[in-house]
């Protein structure tokens, strides 16, 4: 096997790959016995097989528990909020709209009543729009904000950097022996590794 | 051998268990911190416990494989001589495999849906695995102490099993049982989703919406396996109809009465976030009635109700439906603020609400408890007990609820934040009315169903409720349903406009009175007599009633068939008239031609296949119908499968409503139905409803475990031969003493010949028989297919808006060739026909000679009274016990011969044997219950639904009222947002 070359302690078989390898294992072995010495003795292939997978699979969630093993960043992400009542309420105006339009067009409901009921609901789905732009409105402020103090703070970062890239020719640390640019924190010189004079 | 095998299969099973509590303790660990590492700890414990069930399943089937006999289940329930086939279908052949067979296909709906989960309903996952692993706990709990299959013989290993009950080996046998557990098992999808809804506190349309999918599959299985039992029963048992209002076929019934009612009140909630409570009380039901048939089914008691619950393993299942109650009941009532849309930021206020809710709830049950024990004890008739105890319960619960919510309401504007109703005539108001009626018609059948336990309650007598008393109450119940059905759709939602309603009505009320002038007149012609007279099973007012209706079932049924049908036309129709109109009509309208090429084929085949059809209308008929629909289908087809998914739902849902009439056509010709015992010499003839029958004589064959005696017939019709149909007995060695029934059956359009012999004497060669007519039969399962390409449309997967029509197109071509097969499969599975003593149950055993219909309405409504067998109808017991049904007939029939009445016979027999003794129980005194508390119910119900209305219409004229004139002003402008809408919209249904 390649993978013996390599160390022991960096001998390892991800969780994916040992499922698929049990798996193809059990159902080629199991097929091949089930042709060869029966039913009976296939099936105590495939005992065993899921047996294996059955541990495998409680052995990973019990490393995932314990935090070994990779958790799917879906997972991790923060919970998605319930939908608010406004939200909700969007929902239904929209599918009212919708199925008002769909019964009008089968004609169930007249014209009069389509155009009073059409109305109606879309006035509630805009109210409702309105309202969630409404509780909305902070947070599309803050964000504005916090946009805007990070922009500030990259302009001044830049400027920044711009100024240090601008001073750092002065700031490097020149070799004595070779006349060769080191960096600052170097202690000998890349060049011809002579000890680098400290500057701090 | 395996020296430790059945140590090895416990130990799988604790396996089973602890896995799943793990998983159990991890999810709710999730569900609590959400901390993700845990959540995917659980998902992956819930696929490392569906394996370890997986394991155990191969386990036993292996056992089975290599002839474990030291297992007792399975030298119980097979033997050496068995095909491998039937070996695996031994696998749920007996009460402790068959436990284990339903957790496995549990587990293969949890692995399922953990899978297609994924990353979604992030929060609700937690709770909906913990459930799911709640109820494999309680099924390994069951087998490890109760009904383990792996446990061992007292005995030790026998040299051979005892092999499979005939009855079982056969192809509906195999079929029948797995199809109805999907649908049972399937039922605990929803109900995890809706306990994960209630702890997490979303109870808004999310929960709804995820299921749906999972609700309609399990529904569509409930809708298979019990129309599989139908054809089991009539084409194994021999006693020449499909439903027996047994016991167990009510189990597999309610589930899908309630799953129904869910179906349709989910679209009320989606639209108007309204029935909260009333759909989550509708889950736990389903779920409920599932684990209750199950109970039923498998407590042992399978053929009577007499044995209720007495083998150990009903009490676990007792206790898990106490647990299961307490559970939901509490978290509902702990979510009560959240469940009536009340909406606050004060945690201490509901808190408060919470507490008050629980509180209230619990203890308006705990005085419901001793009320009911005290009213029993008091001095006064049944009857008036058991009203005043529903009373009491009523007002209680009302006083409790009444409390709660005006606790809730109290200084709090909540009025405008309810949902309100514009008009009674829109669709919300008939789906009102179709829960009621379902509800209804599962309260009927529930108490009749369990009515043993009740009467031994109320008056100490275990009155067993026969099929004479189903069928005379339930031909208005369910024309009730059916009528709503259709009238429903006629609705639409929000408002139906009054002149468009009326415009609806017009052409299925033609149609109807066309065909109800057609059928009065020529109906009695055709052999389809538009009123027919039955016997009533109360005299009195009441019976008269139920007689009088009764007399005009078929009328009704037919005509509602057709006004329903036309209904559904129509409404497709409409369908396509919209779509012309908005311009997407013309996509797709290259495949009329190729539907024409479909049609002449079809013809063609037809005509070269002429010889085989029986009749010249049979044939014009078949051709007729499948030129049309194969001209029809390919464009209908595509517009079914390219319509947006919301209205393809509904049209699927049409379907399948399309498909319940033609299931309740079949079912109407049950008014028609003849039968006639008779006894003939060899080439004697016999004529009935227009078919010949001439008695070849008896024909003897053997095999290798069995004598097979015919009695061969040959069927002509208009002086045509239809052709030669063999009913038999069939003597196995293993039981010589039994002999099996042997159905044969000719199958039309428009009857089934149903034939059974009976005795057939070898020195004369005369020989009995029974002849059944059963008209329309077929429909049933013709109507049952298409229930179920419709319900297959309806959950057809949604077409990403990526995918090409093309693609989109020839998916819903394979769903529709693949659902068609699978119905056409199931129809025409060439069985053979079997029928068999099972065990040591008489149940539908034998045959039982009656000699006119005066003897059968009598035999029928008295039961056997030998105490051998499970108490069956003397018009099917076979007893020969002494005192058993045998000797009884002999003695009513010199009762009837020394002139005395039914009814004078009836009353001495139950005055002999008291009224356990009776299929219909006497209407007096305390017996009223079995109809008065449904009906009483029923009544009440209505009232409620009358007061809701009531209720949310006035909440919808009152505060928006004032709104009113400003949306007539805001109409007339438009503005930014109307852009916005419209793009939503347009979204909206992808």
């Amino acid at each position: 096997m390649a993978k013996a070359a390599t160390p022991p302690t960096e001998w390892r078989v991800d969780f994916a790959t040992a499922a698929a390898g049990i798996s193809i294992f059990t159902v080629a072995a199991g097929l091949t016995i089930g042709f060869v010495f029966g039913v009976a003795s296939a099936l105590l292939a495939f005992v065993t097989g899921a047996l294996l997978g059955a541990i495998l699979l409680v052995w990973h969630s019990l490393r995932t528990l314990a935090g070994d093993a990779e958790v799917d960043p879906a997972f991790e992400a923060a919970p998605a909020q319930a939908p608010s009542e406004l939200d909700e309420q969007k929902r239904r105006a929209l599918r009212s709209l919708k199925d008002i339009e769909q019964d009008h067009a089968v004609g169930k409901i007249d014209d009069a009543d389509f155009a009073a009921l059409d109305a109606e609901y879309r006035e509630r789905a805009k109210d409702v729009i309105k309202e969630i732009d409404a509780t909305l409105d902070p947070y599309r402020a803050k964000a504005e904000a916090m946009v805007q103090s990070h922009l500030e703070k990259r302009a001044a970062a830049t400027k920044a950097e711009a100024e240090a890239a601008a001073a750092a020719p002065e700031e490097t640390n020149a070799c004595a022996e070779c006349d060769t640019p080191n960096d600052t924190d170097a202690t000998f010189c890349k060049k011809c590794g002579a000890k680098l004079t400290s500057e701090s | 051998m395996w020296n430790t095998f059945p140590l090895f299969g416990g130990a799988l099973l604790l396996c089973v268990m602890l896995a799943a509590s793990y998983t159990l303790g991890v999810s709710v660990w999730a569900g609590a911190t959400g901390k993700a590492r845990a959540l995917q700890a659980a998902r992956f414990g819930a696929y490392g416990t569906v394996t370890f069930v997986a394991v155990a399943v191969i386990a036993l089937a292996y056992a089975f494989v290599s002839h474990d006999f030291r297992l007792r289940y399975v030298a119980h329930y097979s033997d050496r001589s068995m095909p491998i086939g039937y070996l695996f279908t031994a696998l749920w052949g007996g009460q402790d495999g068959s436990l284990l067979w339903w957790l496995f296909l549990l587990s293969l709906y949890i692995g399922a849906c953990v899978k297609w989960l994924g990353r979604r309903h992030v929060e609700l996952q937690p709770y909906i695995i913990a459930t799911l692993m709640a109820i494999v706990i309680f099924f390994c709990v069951l087998m490890t102490y109760s009904a383990n299959p792996f446990a061992t013989s007292i005995g030790g290993a026998r040299a051979d099993g005892e092999g499979l009950n005939p009855l079982l080996q056969n192809f509906y046998m195999i079929i029948h049982p797995p199809s109805l557990y999907i649908g049972f098992v399937g039922c605990s999808v929803p109900f995890a989703f809706a306990v994960a809804a209630l702890v997490t506190g979303r109870l808004d349309a999310e929960w709804i919406v995820a299921c749906r999918k999972w609700t309609l599959f399990a529904w569509m299985f409930l809708a298979i396996g019990n129309t599989l039992g139908m054809l089991w029963a009539y084409e194994e048992l021999g006693w020449g109809g499909y439903w027996a209002w047994d016991p167990v076929e009510n189990a597999a019934f309610m589930p899908f009465l309630t799953a129904s009612a869910f179906v349709h009140s989910v679209m009320i909630q989606e639209r108007r976030g309204l029935l909260k409570v009333w759909n989550i009380t509708l889950v736990c039901l389903t779920f409920f009635m599932t684990i209750f048939g199950t109970f039923l089914t498998r407590s042992g008691a399978i053929a009577s109700v007499h044995s209720f619950a007495q083998s150990s393993i009903g009490t676990y299942f007792v206790w898990f439906l106490v647990f299961t109650f307490v559970f939901i009941f509490t978290l509902i009532l702990y979510r009560w603020p959240e469940l009536r849309n009340f909406v606050t930021d004060d945690k201490a206020h509901i808190r408060t609400l919470r507490i008050a809710a629980v509180a209230t709830g619990w203890s308006m049950l705990g005085i419901c408890a001793p009320g009911i024990y005290a009213v029993t004890k008091l001095p006064m008739s049944s009857l008036a007990q058991v009203i005043l105890a529903s009373v009491l319960c009523g007002a209680a619960v009302y006083t409790g609820i009444e409390i709660v919510y005006r606790r809730i309401t109290h200084n709090v504007d909540y009025e405008s934040k309810r949902p309100e109703l514009e008009s009674i005539i829109s669709r919300e108001f008939t789906f009102l009315l179709n829960n009621w009626a379902l509800l209804g018609f599962l309260l009927f059948v529930l108490v009749a169903t369990t009515f043993p336990m009740l009467s031994e309650a109320i008056s100490g007598e275990k009155v067993t409720v026969g099929p004479p008393y189903y069928n005379a109450w339930v031909q208005p119940l369910g024309l009730v349903i059916f009528s709503l059905m259709g009238i429903g759709t006629l609705f639409g939602w929000k408002k139906t406009s009054p002149s468009a309603l009326k415009r609806a009505f017009i052409a299925p009320g033609i149609a109807v009175s066309v065909f109800i002038a057609l059928h009065l007149a020529l109906g009695k012609m055709l052999g389809f007599p538009a009123i027919v007279w039955g016997d009533a099973i109360y005299g009195g007012v009441l019976g008269t009633i139920l007689r009088s209706f009764n007399a005009f079932t078929p009328l009704l049924g037919f005509s509602l068939c057709v006004f329903n049908g036309a209904v559904i036309i129509q409404e497709f129709v409409m369908l396509f008239r919209a779509r012309k109109k908005s311009g997407a009509g013309k996509e797709g309208a290259w495949l009329w031609p190729v539907g024409f090429a479909f049609s002449v084929i079809a013809v063609l085949g037809l005509v070269l296949m002429r010889k085989s059809f029986p009749s010249a209308t049979a044939f014009g008929v078949i051709v007729i119908g499948a030129s049309l629909a194969a001209l029809v289908a390919p464009y209908f087809l595509y517009t079914l499968i390219s319509l947006p998914h919301t209205s393809r739902r509904r049209y699927g849902g049409y379907i399948v409503h399309f498909g319940i009439c033609f299931v309740f056509f079949g079912f109407t010709g049950k008014s028609w139905t003849v039968d006639r015992e008779t006894t003939l010499a060899p080439h004697e003839h016999y004529e009935v409803s227009g078919y010949d029958l001439e008695y070849l004589g008896p024909r003897m064959e053997l095999d290798v475990n069995k004598r097979m005696v015919f009695g061969d017939i040959a069927v002509s019709r208009g002086g045509t031969r239809q052709g030669v149909l063999s009913p038999a007995k069939f003597m196995y060695k293993k039981m010589p003493d039994s002999p099996t029934t042997e159905v044969s059956m000719m199958h039309s359009l428009r009857d089934d010949l149903y034939l059974v012999v009976g005795n057939i004497n070898p020195q004369t060669k005369v020989a009995s028989f029974q002849i059944h007519i059963n008209p329309l039969v077929s429909w049933i399962w013709f109507g049952a297919i298409i229930l179920i390409f419709g319900s297959i449309v309806s959950m057809w997967p949604e077409v990403a808006p990526a995918e090409s029509r093309v693609w989109a197109y020839s998916r819903g071509a394979a769903g529709a060739i693949a659902s068609f097969t699978l119905g056409i499969l199931l129809a025409s599975m060439p069985a053979p026909a079997w029928a068999q003593t099972q065990g040591t149950s008489s149940l539908h055993a034998g045959t039982v000679h009656i000699e006119n219909d005066r003897e059968r309405s009598l035999f029928s409504s008295l039961r056997c009274m030998c105490g051998t067998c499970a108490r069956d109808l003397l018009s099917t017991c076979t007893c020969d016990a002494p005192g058993g049904a045998n000797e009884m007939r002999e003695m009513l029939r010199k009762k009837i011969a020394a002139g005395e009445t039914n009814d004078q016979i009836i009353l001495e027999y139950a005055q002999q044997y008291g009224s356990e003794a009776l299929s219909i129980p006497p209407n007096r005194g305390a017996m009223r219950a079995i109809y008065a508390v449904p009906l009483v119910a029923i009544a009440a119900g209505g009232a409620g639904v009358i007061v809701l209305i009531r209720r949310w219409q006035s909440t919808s004229r009152s505060p928006r009222g004032s709104s009113k004139p400003k949306t007539s002003k805001g109409a007339s402008k438009r503005d930014d947002y109307d852009d916005r809408l419209d793009e939503e919209l347009r979204d909206l249904d992808g």
